[in-house]
Parts: C-alpha cells; sequence; structure tokens
C-alpha cells in the first residue's frame, strides 16, 4: 500500500477541467515532483493534496484513509508556500512557533523544537528577527522550517526555489534533498523547472492539460519518453517525421523527408502505426570531418547526415551547433567541451558529417 | 555639473512664484489673525481695538502697540469651556473612528474577498453616494430625522413607541452623521490593501493551526 493513494481524482472551475480523471501512487519516504508547464494543473493536484481545494470526483487515501472531509490543519501534511507566506508581524521563532502553540503543545516542549527547526535550517542567531530583516533565501528557510515543524508525514512544496536566484537555487536543491533524506519525510514538489525536477526527484510526474502524461524517474523520462510532447517539454530534441518502411531484428527503418532514411533500434513496446517521429537528442549527435565507418547489416548501424554548420554557440561546458542537412532541415548538435583548446571546435560555413547509432534515437508515435 | 549649473538660476527664480503666493495668502492674513487674538472686541467699525493706522506717525502706532494684550489666552486658559469642548472632539474623533473600523472592515474584507467580476460593483456601490453634494445628502438625513420625520413615522406606525422621539440635535444623531459620512474614506483605503493580500496569507494558518482565535495570521 502507498502512503498517498489519488484515485480517478477531477476538479474543474466553471468550464475549465484543471484536474481531469488522475490517478498516482507515491510512496512513504519518496522525493517526488510534479512537473508541467503553467496552467497543467500541477498547483490545483497540490492544493486537494493540502486540504485548500476539494476534489469534483475521486478519492485522496493517505495511509489507506480517505482524507476528502479532513481539515487542513488535521492531515499529516504542510505545506511551503510560493511566496513563503510568512507572518509579517511574527519574528522568525514566532512563524515556526504558530502551528505548535496553536495545537496547544507545552511551553518548553515548543522552545525544543523551534531550536531544533532553527538548526535544522540553519537560522542559529536569527530567532528574533521579522520576516522582512531577511534575505530572500533566510525567508524560503523559515518557511521549510515552519512547516517542518509539526513534523508532518507529507510535506508540500509550491515551486519553492522560484523566488531564488540560480546559485542559491542550485545550493537549496542540494539541501532540500538532504533535508528530506534525513527526516525520512515524504516530500511532493510542483515545479515548472524540469531540470530542478531532474536533480531533485526519485520519481517524476509529467502534467499536460490535467493529466499525467507519464512518471518516470529522471533518466527514464529524458531518455525514454513515452510521447512527442514530453520529448519535447524535457529537454533539447530533433525530430523527424516519416513511415516506417521496414522492420528486421528488432530494428525499425524510417523514410524521413528531412533526413533520409533512419535505421532505429525498437523500444518496447514496439510502435503500432506506420506514421512516426524519430527524436535524436543534441548531445547524441556527434560530429565529423569525415564520415565514419559504417557495417550496415550489423549491430552497429550508424546513421549518417551530411551537412553545413549554420551556427556554433559556445556555452562554456558545452557547444551547441546547429548543421544545416542537404534537404534544409536543421539538425541541433552538442558536444562537451572536454578540452581547453578548441582541437575539436567546428566553424560555421564548414561541412561536417552528423553521425549517431540506431540505439541513440528514439521512435515516436503522434 | 555644468547642467546644474545652466538650470540652478531659472530654478531659484521660479520658486519666488510660490514663496510670493504663501507670503501673500498665507503668511500675511496669519499675521491678521494673530493681532486679532491680542485685540480686543469693539462695538464700532473695526470691531477690534487697537486699530493701527500707518499713516499717524511713530509715536501713535506704538501707543496701539501698547495696547495688545494677552487676554484672549488668559481666558480661552481660565474658562474650561474651550477644554472642555476640544476634549469632546477628541472623544467624539476617536469613538467615530472605532464604530467606522467596526462596519468599515467587515465590508472592506467582504468586498476583498468578492469574485474580481462583483468587485468593481461593490466598490460602485460605496463611491456613487459621492456623486451627490455632502450637503444635500445630510439634509436628507436631517429629513428621516426629524420630529415628523421618516424614522418617527415608522416607529409610530408599528407601535414601537408611543410619541415621537427627540433624534435630532442627539449624540446619536451626530454619531449617525460622522459615520455616514466618512464610512467610504474608512472602507477604500481598507479595501485597497485587503485585495493585495494574498490568499496564501490565509492558508498558511489554516494547515498549520486550527482556528482558535484569530489573535495572530488573521
Amino acid at each position: 500500500m502507498p502512503l498517498l493513494r489519488i484515485e480517478g481524482v477531477a476538479k474543474s472551475f466553471g468550464n475549465f477541467r484543471a484536474v481531469d480523471k488522475l490517478s498516482l501512487d507515491i510512496r512513504a519516504g519518496e522525493f517526488f515532483a510534479l512537473l508541467g508547464p503553467s496552467g497543467c494543473g500541477k498547483t490545483t493536484l497540490l492544493r486537494m493534496l493540502a486540504g485548500f481545494e476539494t476534489p469534483d470526483e475521486g478519492r485522496i487515501l493517505l495511509g489507506g484513509s480517505d482524507i476528502a472531509q479532513v481539515l487542513p490543519h488535521e492531515r499529516p501534511v504542510n505545506m511551503m508556500f510560493q511566496n513563503y507566506a510568512l507572518f509579517p508581524h511574527l519574528s522568525v521563532r514566532d512563524n515556526i512557533a504558530f502551528g505548535l502553540k496553536r495545537a496547544g503543545m507545552a511551553r518548553r516542549d515548543i522552545a525544543t523544537r523551534v531550536a531544533e527547526m532553527v538548526a535544522l535550517v540553519k537560522l542559529e542567531g536569527l530567532e528574533k528577527r521579522k520576516p522582512d530583516q531577511l534575505s530572500g533565501g533566510q525567508r524560503q528557510r523559515v518557511a521549510l522550517a515552519r512547516s517542518l515543524a509539526r513534523r508532518p508525514q507529507v510535506l508540500l512544496l509550491d515551486e519553492p526555489l522560484a523566488a531564488l536566484d540560480k546559485k542559491l537555487r542550485e545550493s537549496t536543491q542540494g539541501e532540500l534533498m538532504e533535508l528530506q533524506r534525513r527526516l525520512g519525510m515524504t516530500f511532493i514538489i510542483v515545479t515548472h523547472d524540469q531540470e530542478e525536477a531532474m536533480t531533485m526527484a526519485g520519481r517524476i510526474g509529467v502534467m499536460d492539460a490535467g493529466r499525467l502524461v507519464q512518471v518516470a524517474t529522471p533518466r527514464n523520462l529524458y531518455e525514454a519518453p513515452a510521447s512527442r510532447w514530453i520529448a519535447e517539454f524535457v529537454g533539447d530534441i530533433n525530430l523527424f517525421h516519416g513511415q516506417v518502411a521496414a522492420r528486421a531484428n528488432g530494428r525499425l527503418t524510417v523514410a524521413t523527408a528531412e533526413a533520409g532514411t533512419l535505421a532505429v533500434s525498437e523500444l518496447w513496446p514496439p510502435v503500432t502505426k506506420d506514421v512516426v517521429s524519430v527524436a535524436i537528442r543534441p548531445e547524441k549527435v556527434k560530429l565529423s570531418r569525415r564520415a565514419p565507418a559504417t557495417d550496415e547489416g550489423g549491430t552497429h548501424a550508424i546513421n549518417r547526415l551530411e551537412g553545413v554548420v549554420a551556427d556554433v554557440n559556445y556555452l562554456g561546458g558545452v557547444t551547441s551547433y546547429r548543421v544545416k542537412l542537404e534537404t534544409g532541415a536543421v539538425l541541433r548538435a552538442s558536444m562537451a567541451n572536454t578540452a581547453r583548446l578548441d582541437v575539436d571546435a567546428y566553424l560555421a560555413g564548414q561541412r561536417v558529417v552528423a553521425w549517431f547509432t540506431a540505439d541513440d534515437c528514439l521512435v515516436l508515435e503522434q | 555639473m555644468s547642467a546644474r549649473r545652466i538650470f540652478a538660476r531659472p530654478a531659484r527664480l521660479a520658486a519666488i512664484a510660490p514663496y510670493l503666493w504663501m507670503v501673500l495668502f498665507f503668511l500675511v492674513p496669519f499675521g491678521f489673525v494673530l493681532k486679532i487674538s491680542l485685540s480686543q472686541t469693539a462695538i464700532a467699525q473695526p470691531p477690534y481695538t487697537p486699530v493701527f493706522d500707518f499713516t499717524a506717525g511713530r509715536a501713535a502706532l506704538a501707543a496701539a502697540f501698547a495696547q495688545l494684550s494677552l487676554d484672549n489666552f488668559r481666558l480661552l486658559i481660565q474658562d474650561n469651556l474651550y477644554i472642555l469642548s476640544y476634549l469632546r472632539s477628541l472623544v467624539v474623533a476617536v469613538s467615530s473612528t472605532l464604530i467606522l473600523l467596526l462596519i468599515g472592515y467587515p465590508i472592506a474584507y467582504g468586498m476583498a474577498r468578492l469574485p474580481q467580476r462583483w468587485q468593481g460593483i461593490a466598490m460602485m456601490l460605496v463611491i456613487v453616494p459621492f456623486w451627490t453634494s455632502f450637503l444635500i445628502r445630510i439634509y436628507a438625513w436631517i429629513n428621516i430625522l426629524q420630529h415628523d420625520g421618516l424614522l418617527n413615522q415608522v416607529l409610530l406606525a408599528l407601535h414601537i413607541v408611543s410619541a415621537p422621539v427627540i433624534w435630532l440635535s442627539t449624540d446619536s444623531a451626530m454619531y449617525l452623521g460622522i459615520v455616514y459620512s466618512y464610512l467610504p474614506f474608512m472602507i477604500l483605503p481598507l479595501y485597497a490593501t485587503l485585495s493585495k493580500l494574498d490568499a496564501s496569507m490565509l492558508e498558511a494558518p489554516a494547515i498549520s493551526a486550527p482556528r482558535r482565535d484569530r489573535r495572530s495570521g488573521w
């Protein structure tokens, strides 16, 4: 039995169906991310778990019992809000102690718990400050401490890092993961930032138009996206539309208009339709000056595409190239800058061969 | 630097106009009032003595100056009529502000929580009375409250009272008038602030604690 079971939950606002018959199981101690573009229903789902919205249909089971009629503060759940929602008139200590005081905890126990929370989020020495005397990162920590103070089983985090700058966001991601591991608590985070989801979460649920379109580990989500939409939403990808021309030995031959005939390894479950897209991630496309050797019939079939480098973007760790193929289509390739001196760099206007193996391609329906 | 030098002189010249305005229409009348406060009432034209006649020569002017006295200020302190009415005004101001807050806050709060399209209408309802002159609205209240006014007629018809009640010139009528006139000035700023309040400021306490009291966090 999973800790949290969402069964066919739906929620509409007027004519807008925010969450559409969604089912999902979340295990205890898991770091789960709900990822999707804005308006996909991820926040609405989170708010239903918190108890701020009631589902129109379906059930939400926590530890096996339906929590539809349970008030927010009675659920073993707490939430960290996107704008933190700190009480501006209360000190850091009183913000953290808020829920404990109201719950009627003994004074001494409150003091102990608050001290523990302050140490947990490293806010020692700032207990008497008011929220407006804190930096953005410190406010985020107060919000985290407040939401953890009552020791919930599940912590909901609504875009918790959106207000922080890049460097601080990265270090905070690490701290949140460390905290989650140490407390063994279930974290459910809502984010539109795929890098954030992939860095932190053990599993990611991708949402689109109120539905859960794929639930997978970060690696599977990136390397085996379930649909074209997911492939394009998560990371960069080259897509070529075509028709399946032949199937043999777990390998498809796809005739595309833009990139000629491509050899693709077939995934499980096999594609059923003939009209497909061949997808290849930019970092899996290699560039070379001369065509690599190939063994057409063997296991290492290689797709080779000739073209001209259209432009080069040096991004520090990687360089991304746009290669204009003879058909006029553009293929994106990125290569890690493994050496300091640019012996491997290509220049705009240079003729190159772009190549990739059949195993590095994906074949997607729709 | 050069820009500052170029603009410094015309800017100073431009400042002369408001200075002149203030001296002419504020400082000079203020001087008149100061002089009157140090003068004595006389049943004559002009109604205060001494009269300064700037053409009468220095001796006469000095004599007029000598006649100025602080009698009026002495009266102000000795007769407690003035201090009492001043204190009473303060009491009325404080209590009517409290009454306004008690009435205005729930209205503003309710307005801020209305669906977006109703908020505009609610705001209109608060503002519309401003389109009628303040004086006319107060006269309307006199009509309602007077001896054979609307209120007394209703009360008599319902047999709640047997004889007309005197409403006008009472404390209740005064508070009613003040509260009625100033209610929009209480509602609008409160509404402006409350409507900016994020909904999560209500949800944060809701998920952390039962609604035992409303001392903190609304």
